[in-house]
């Protein structure tokens, strides 16, 4: 019964969300702000009938309802808690709900929030985002519909995808998803500006949280699931330039584009028009990341479902999307001629220019490479293979002009940089730089971009240091008596900046994590059998013994295995070959040791009858950094989001 | 258990069969300290640069079809009877096409791919500059004088007015 009540609920929401779209807009027709606030309330209702929706899923889930084809497609009687209740977003229909539903909520706060501060773009604001939410809507009920029943009641369910079994997957939807809804917010401001025409930065003002908590999220979203490649998929890497991640990947590199171009429209009232074709790329991109990932247009592990309507849908959506949106920017934009001029050629403007330039760059290549081989097979009938050694290839070098730029953007001023000024802040960076050659080399590193790499450290590392102690010596002369509350002051009055430093920063440690597991790793495959040993650099490993594991809703076959550092240090590994109770697939468990330094990985392969089983055991130098670094991204963002409303004042003041 | 076992006998399993360990795998000796192939660090670069046919974007070496350890087997026996890697490259070239290589080949076909992210680098970098350069307005005289007088006046007096300033302002 209460799936009818969640099925109601949705089409419900539906039929409102065309009321929060028609509504503001006869509210400007007539004048009335009656109409306009019938608008508001319908995003509010939208969001409380969503989350009934939402809600009567999971419990159907809870309560083991089969009759429900979702269900019955998607867990099982032995599923664990944990997972029935994360089950809702395991599957293609369940996820499109959980989209719609983190939108609807996203917009009922920006309906809340900015209601009274943005009067003039707030009636477009909800007809543009109720737009977004009918889309999706529409695809949720009339093409995916979780809320479906069965006939035929199944005593027990197919149970859930066995690799999605697993905490990773657990968070790694909700954190994209919210990623690519946030971004949903500032493109709707930005259309509203552009349509109303009035307001020229104030969207940029108003979403600037928005945007940097969507970025934060994607961010977050994008490293849960590289950490769920790592542990889950037994191979000892994290990323692999699968379709999928690429096209989470794409809004995130033209997301930071934004994130960094719309400092220089607060500051300089610059790029206005490039600023909205940003925002409307990042929004278009979050949405061909769900096109490719729901059609099955590239099947791949994430992709569950292969439907060509749902496929043709989303196009069809985007397309609109995107006619609509350019369209209007092109209508506009005489309107939107940037009211200053630059004063020199090399200042922070240029250097945000050219990050966009790598940015965009990036976003191209990744785009390029994904639907090259779709494009190829469409139009020429040919296959080709656009794997890890061709990004390894392209997109590192480009990436690498942006860890230049990254360096050299905090010692750049705004307006001109005066060339005395210039020489002294580039010395220092540039002879660590140099000095990173013989460091990399000292190290074994011998690839050229893993060279140029450490040198770029060196040098983003140096000239992010030296920023922030001139800030701190200025401080201490100008009254601070120690340093520690100089640091905290100066951190705590521009948030912002310093947060961003931060990120960047968060950015190099996993750059080394890169360089760390991507050049060094070690393995070595070995057919064991109990007593064995092999060595891995630095650690012994000695196969106690096999038994098998039965837990939940899978039997495994499990490897004792006992590794000893040369210092000492033991542990116990217990790497598992996993059979899932209704599914054929197996899935490896693999047995991490995260240390500092390295990580101690330990794979159960295949049985080879009378001669024991192959195990593989990685070292993974380094590997860590890309997890601290992403926890140093996630710090300085948060840092750069507690900056309130001191942004607007001074904006008054000027 | 006998049941799981058969099961992972017909799965099998041709991964890591190496001639070395066949000699040392038939009386299980207890408390042997085994290790890699040597040649194994050459199967594994070439069918790591392999794809496995029936996978989307998985490589011979990483994946677990049957169809991958079929081709990881056929590559570790001809590493292990001494061909070149070139010749066991040609070898699958010929029977799938440039299709079975990860990286995709450098030709007019693929011109775009390969030349296009650079293309657009280079042609965003000129346009740019010449944007900048459009932009630059260089009669703005009166910032450049500021400019002077703030590099002459470092006094501890000015310096922490400018720092006041900075402190009011957001980067």
């Amino acid at each position: 019964m209460w799936i009818e009540v969640g099925h109601f609920a949705a089409i419900l929401a539906l039929v409102l969300s065309v009321t929060q779209m028609v509504a503001p807009m006869v509210g400007i027709r007539t004048g009335q702000l009656a109409w306009i606030r019938v608008g508001r309330y319908s995003a509010f209702a939208v969001f409380g009938l969503l989350t009934i929706a939402s809600a009567t899923l999971i419990h159907a889930f809870m309560t083991h309802d089969f009759s429900v084809t979702y269900v019955a497609q998607n867990s099982s009687l032995k599923l664990p808690t944990f997972y029935l209740a994360t089950a809702m977003w395991g599957g293609h229909e369940g996820s499109l709900l959980l989209w719609a539903w983190l939108m609807s909520f996203f917009i009922a706060v920006a309906a809340w929030k900015h209601w009274k501060t943005h009067s003039v773009s707030m009636p477009w604001v909800l007809m543009i985002l109720g737009g977004v939410t009918l889309g999706f809507l529409c695809l949720v009920l009339l093409l995916s519909s979780p809320f479906e029943r069965l006939l035929m009641i199944p005593p027990d369910g197919r149970d859930l995808n066995p690799l999605l079994q697993d905490p990773g997957m657990v968070f790694h939807p909700p954190f994209l998803y919210l990623g690519y809804v946030g971004f949903a917010v500032p493109y709707a401001f930005a259309m509203a500006a552009l349509i109303t025409g009035q307001a020229k930065d104030e969207w940029i003002l108003a979403t600037r949280r928005w945007t940097l908590f969507a970025w934060t999220m994607l961010t977050t979203g994008i490293v849960f699931g590289a950490y769920w490649a790592y542990y889950e998929l037994g191979w000892g890497g994290y990323w692999a330039w699968d379709p999928v991640e690429n096209a989470s990947f794409m809004p995130w590199l033209t997301g930071t584009a934004f994130l960094h171009s719309i400092m220089v429209q607060e500051r300089r009232q610059m790029f206005k028009v490039w600023n909205l074709f940003l925002i409307i790329t990042t929004f278009s991109l979050s949405l061909l990341g769900t096109f490719l990932v729901r059609s099955g247009v590239l099947s791949s592990v994430h992709a569950f479902a292969t439907d060509p309507g749902r496929g043709m849908y989303i196009l069809g959506f985007m397309a609109v999307m995107l006619l609509f949106s350019f369209g209007i920017l092109v209508w506009r934009s005489e309107a939107l001629k940037a009211d200053n001029r630059m004063d020199a050629v090399v200042c922070r403007e240029s250097t945000f220019l050219f990050n966009n330039l790598f940015l965009l760059v990036g976003a191209i290549t990744v785009l390029l490479g994904t639907l090259y081989p779709l494009a190829l097979e469409a139009f020429a009938g040919a296959k080709v293979t656009v794997g890890p050694p061709y990004f390894n290839k392209v997109f590192i070098p480009v990436m690498l002009g942006l860890l230049l730029l990254m360096g050299m953007g905090p010692l750049i001023s705004w307006r001109r940089a005066a060339q005395g000024q210039l020489k002294k802040n580039f010395v220092i960076p540039a002879i660590l730089a140099v000095v990173g050659i013989p460091i990399a080399l000292f190290l074994g590193i011998d690839h050229p971009y893993a060279i140029v790499t450490v040198m770029l450290i060196m040098f983003v590392g140096s000239s992010h240091f030296i920023d922030f102690k001139r800030g701190v010596h200025s401080r201490m002369q100008s009254g601070s008596s120690n340093p520690f509350s100089a640091i905290w002051r100066m951190v705590g009055r521009n948030k912002r900046r310093y947060g961003g430093l931060t990120v960047h920063i968060g950015i190099l440690v996993m750059c080394a994590g890169f360089i760390g597991s991507g050049m060094f790793q070690e393995v070595q495959t070995v057919i064991m059998q109990p007593g064995d040993k092999v060595k891995l650099s630095g650690w012994e490993l000695t196969l106690d013994r096999y038994h098998k594991v039965r837990k939940d809703n899978w039997t495994a076959t499990e490897a004792v295995i006992i590794a000893v550092r040369e210092d000492g240090h033991s542990v116990t590994a217990t790497p598992q070959k996993r059979k899932y109770d209704n599914h054929e697939m197996e899935t490896t468990e693999a047995s991490i040791f995260s240390y500092f330094w390295e990580d101690l990985y330990v794979v159960l392969g295949d049985r080879i009858p009378g001669r024991g089983w192959a195990i593989k055991a990685y070292r993974n130098p380094l590997i860590g950094w890309v997890w601290y670094g992403s926890f140093i991204i996630a710090l300085g963002a948060i840092v750069a989001l507690f900056q309130g409303r001191r942004l607007k004042k001074t904006q008054e003041a000027n | 258990m006998r049941h799981l076992l058969q099961w992972s006998m017909c799965v099998l399993a041709l991964l890591v069969v190496t001639p070395v360990m066949a000699q040392e795998a038939e009386p299980a000796k207890q408390g042997t300290v085994k290790a890699e192939d040597p040649r194994e660090s050459l199967v594994r670069k070439i069918a790591s640069e392999l794809r496995c046919a029936v996978c989307q974007s998985q490589s011979v070496y990483d994946s677990n079809s049957g169809l991958a350890k079929d081709m990881l087997k056929v590559v570790r026996d001809k590493v292990h009877a001494g061909e070149q890697e070139d010749d066991i490259r040609r070898y699958f070239l010929e029977r799938y096409g440039d299709y079975i290589y990860m990286e995709p080949v450098m030709n007019s076909r693929n011109m775009a791919l390969w030349a296009g992210p650079f293309a657009a680098l280079l042609f965003g970098a000129f346009g740019l500059w010449f944007a900048i350069r459009n932009w630059y307005n260089p009669n703005t005289k009166s910032a450049s004088k500021a400019d002077k007088n703030s590099d002459e006046a470092t006094s501890g007096d000015m310096k922490s007015r400018i720092q006041k300033e900075l402190d009011s302002i957001d980067m």
